[in-house]
């Protein structure tokens, strides 16, 4: 029976591999977040509809926060099964309660 | 007897590819879940997450249905101004990444980084508060205000309420690197910084939907 560190640093190579991603992670996101404004700024005075440029930056902001909780939360790393569980969760509760509201205040 | 030899051996080698693979999956984790406190603690602050989230959920359902809601005051498309909203989000995300930057020195026991990446992490969401202070103040001067219209009491309620939010893990952070200021990295201080870590990227989490559906909604619908 041989005794358990109680943790390891990361090392030099790991630590550059998780740098690069963090990083590459930032640069996507800002680079979502120009799409998004753009979209806003030129695609409707190009004359896109209304309709499809909401759910364009609706679909960016999803991509953009699962970068944040998978990368930067750390939620796609092992033993995160109960964190993954809340955040499920909470995701859920979200969809149902603003879905809700925004139907109930159409048809009212 | 040669046999019993030969089944030796076999068992012999697949208690060792056994103890290979074992040792693989036993690796020691990372600092912050090395002790049992600290693994309580992210997993109580995952489910604070849990819950706030419900919270934001319904500021932002109430803003979505009172929008339009204006009494005849300005409307999103006349207040919000892009360029704005624009820099207050590069800052917030900004200040993301630095906080996973901490977080990696951390791990590597380094402090003096991490307190460094800390502080930044600090500077960029006193910078955001300020912006949003400067936002809120200029609203109030064109007759936006919290009890103008539902759409003002409902805008207010979601963007002050992540404002409050970002206040408050300014000063969560603060206190961090005021207490911790002649410590070192140790499992004790780990869990600290990445529960504070894990608050921050939700605040920016949160922050990714608000100028989504708040401003650049605002200025389409």
């Amino acid at each position: 029976m041989s005794t358990q560190p109680l943790y390891t640093p990361p090392g030099e190579r790991e630590t550059r591999r998780d740098r690069l991603h963090h990083t590459i992670a930032f640069a996507v996101s800002i680079f979502l977040t120009i799409l998004s404004f753009g979209a806003i700024v030129y695609a409707i005075e190009q004359g896109a509809s209304v309709g499809f440029v909401v759910a364009f930056i609706v679909g960016l902001a999803v991509v953009q926060s699962a970068f944040q909780a998978y990368i930067w939360m750390h939620l796609k790393d092992e033993g995160h099964t109960m964190p993954q569980l809340f955040f499920y969760i909470g995701v859920f509760v979200t969809a149902v309660t603003v879905v809700g509201v925004v139907l109930m205040s159409w048809w009212h | 007897m040669g046999l019993t030899t030969e089944t030796g051996r076999i068992g012999a080698a697949v208690r060792a590819a056994g103890r290979i693979e074992s040792a693989a999956h036993d690796k020691a984790p990372s600092i912050e879940l090395a002790t049992q406190e600290g693994r309580n603690k992210l997993i109580g602050v995952w489910l604070f997450i849990a819950a706030e989230s419900v919270l934001f959920a319904s500021f932002f359902a109430v803003y979505l249905a009172l929008r339009h809601s204006t009494m005849s005051g300005p409307t999103t498309k006349e207040l919000f101004e892009l360029p704005l909203v624009f820099a207050a989000t590069a800052l917030l995300l900004t200040s993301s990444f630095t906080s996973v930057m901490a977080v990696l020195n951390m791990r590597q026991l380094k402090a003096g980084p991490m307190k460094m990446w800390l502080a930044l992490t600090g500077l960029l969401g006193l910078a955001f508060l300020l912006l949003e202070i400067y936002e809120f103040n200029h609203y109030v001067h064109m007759k936006h205000t919290f009890v103008s219209s539902a759409f003002g009491t409902s805008f207010y309620s979601l963007v002050g309420f992540h404002g409050a939010h970002v206040t408050f893990g300014l000063l969560w952070l603060f206190a961090l690197l005021v207490r911790n200021a002649r410590r070192g990295v140790t499992p004790y201080i780990a869990p600290k910084v990445y529960a504070f870590s894990l608050y921050w990227h939700f605040v920016d989490l949160v922050w990714v939907f608000i100028f989504t559906v708040v401003y650049l909604m605002g200025k389409v619908a």
